[in-house]
């Protein structure tokens, strides 16, 4: 039940979210994204839970986890309804932030043109079983790649100040890359390999040690860089 | 118009939780259950889009 919090880890712990919630007109606007992080997928698990019984109760012998058949054999035409518009609704979202993100790549690229191609690539890729069954580790895997970079934006954001030191510290100093910000991440991900791999943590569960060390090293080194690295414009 | 869109939209959330209950119960086959469910589905989408579609910009 806890780690329902962590379901989807890339957006809401990795700080994903923030590229739809840069719109919002208020900051309780990121309460949705709580809602949507906990009540939702903890709900979400009931409901598999409850469709796998069914299908179980049907037929002992298929224990295959497919969301479409799963849902439309116990709700049928609207099961697959719910299927297609829970898909759609998550996708526009992650759609936008990678057109962003190639954009980011492109900046001088059409975003209309570059979400389009984008979703494109997605649905085409998302026709091959072979590979969309393969989605649940691998949204486990890049949960994993950007939750130390959200611990250092929320370390950053909200608590470094306390520490006596900077926030957005590469834009005041005027350097192009916060090593702090770069070897927190680096080791972060060599430390939860290592958990993975050596102690049999599993991958879902690696990030909650991982964020508070992540935090910690963010911190701790930043006392460093912002030492040897002196801002080139004056603290606002 | 917006009260019966209301009205007739909340009615259909009823309709789609309803049959998944009567047939827990044993007092309704999956099938009619499955009929009603998409009964209302259909008519959710029909009065619930326009009574929460907000025009922006």
């Amino acid at each position: 039940m806890f780690f329902a919090w962590f379901c989807n880890m890339a957006m809401h712990i990795g700080m994903s979210d923030l590229s739809v919630l840069r719109f919002a007109k208020k900051s309780w606007y990121a309460v949705a994204s709580g809602a949507g992080m906990f009540l939702g997928h903890y709900l979400a698990w009931l409901a598999a839970a409850i469709l796998y019984a069914f299908q179980l109760h049907q037929d002992p012998s298929n224990t295959k986890v497919l969301p479409g058949p799963l849902a439309y054999q116990a709700a049928g035409l609207t099961g697959l309804i719910c299927v297609i518009i829970a898909g759609w609704t998550t996708a526009n979202p992650t759609i936008y932030r990678a057109g962003l993100a190639f954009q980011a790549i492109v900046p001088k690229a059409s975003r209309f043109w570059i979400t389009l191609i984008t979703g494109g690539i997605a649905t085409v890729t998302g026709m091959f079983p072979a590979i969309t069954m393969k989605l649940l580790g691998f949204v486990a895997l890049y949960g994993l790649l950007l939750m130390p970079m959200g611990a250092v934006i929320f370390v950053d954001f909200w608590l470094i100040r306390k520490f006596g030191l900077q926030s957005s510290y590469a834009e005041r100093s005027g350097a192009t890359f916060n090593w702090a910000a770069g070897a927190a991440w680096l080791v972060t991900l060599a430390v939860a390999w290592g958990l993975v791999k050596y102690a049999g943590l599993q991958i879902f569960f690696v990030s909650l040690p991982g964020w508070f060390i992540a935090a910690t090293l963010y911190i701790g080194l930043s006392v460093v860089y912002q030492k040897k690295v002196r801002p080139a414009v004056a603290e606002v | 118009m917006r009260t019966i869109l209301i009205i007739v939209a909340v009615l259909s959330l009823v309709a789609l939780m309803l049959p998944s209950i009567l047939f827990l119960a044993g007092r309704m086959e999956l099938d009619t259950a499955k009929w009603i469910m998409l009964l209302a589905t259909v008519v959710w989408f029909a009065a619930g889009t326009p009574w929460l579609w907000k025009q922006t910009g």
